[in-house]
């Protein structure tokens, strides 16, 4: 269980570099630092506002997992009960039928990729976002699915 | 496949999620194979037969899975 905790610890310190990552793009876009498109209109401003959404988002995602893990830090029952969640050979099973965690991993990749694409093109900002949307949506539609059924 | 977890667990009002603790997994895959949704592999059903000091075919029935 000790090996967990620095599992755990190391897992924090990720997630602490996407909140400070979230928190450098929010001010990057408050502020208006990087060239915007020429565009104008209305799709620049939807996708100025999607990159926002998402970039805060994800910020506000590492801070819920940071506050969560912390708390699993201090209570001995809520480590064991993660540890057995992570090492669960049902989960596992359920995870690899729905591609798990490689779908996420590439859609958030795919995700940010689209973020920081819509300061040049925001073509390429819609088929990536797009692109990593549907590959959750379908991810998470699997893993119901098998929950259900296994 | 069928097994007699629910019976052994009531024998020693035990919860679902106390037997899942005690053998290293989730109070769900306790459920499903109670129900017999999930088929649990090698290394958990002896956890389980083991935990409640029987052997494994005494736990679990593979009558059905030889025909």
């Amino acid at each position: 269980m000790e090996e967990f905790g620095k599992v755990i610890r190391r897992r924090i310190a990720g997630f602490e570099c996407m909140a400070i990552l979230a928190v450098i793009v929010g001010i990057i876009d408050v502020f208006k630092i990087l060239p915007q498109s020429q565009d104008g209109g209305f799709s620049d401003g939807m996708v100025g506002g999607m990159s926002v959404g998402t970039v805060v988002a994800l910020g506000m995602l590492a801070v819920v997992q940071i506050i969560r893990l912390r708390r699993v830090l201090k209570d001995e029952k809520l480590m064991k009960l993660l540890y057995n969640k992570e090492h669960d050979e049902r989960l596992q099973a359920i995870r690899s039928k729905a591609g798990m965690p490689m779908i996420l991993i590439m859609s958030i990749a795919m995700i940010v990729a689209g973020v920081i694409g819509s300061r040049f093109n925001e073509t390429i900002f819609y088929t990536l976002f797009a692109a990593g949307f549907v590959q959750i949506l379908v991810g998470a539609v699997v893993k119901i699915y098998c929950m259900k059924t296994m | 496949m069928k097994n007699k977890i629910r019976e052994l667990r009531k024998e020693r009002k035990m919860s679902q999620e106390e037997l899942a603790l005690e053998v290293g997994t989730t109070r769900q895959t306790i459920t499903s194979i109670e129900v017999g949704k999930y088929t649990a592999s090698l290394g958990l059903a002896y956890k389980i037969a083991h935990y409640f000091g029987l052997a494994i075919e005494e736990v679990f029935d593979f009558s059905e899975e030889e025909e």
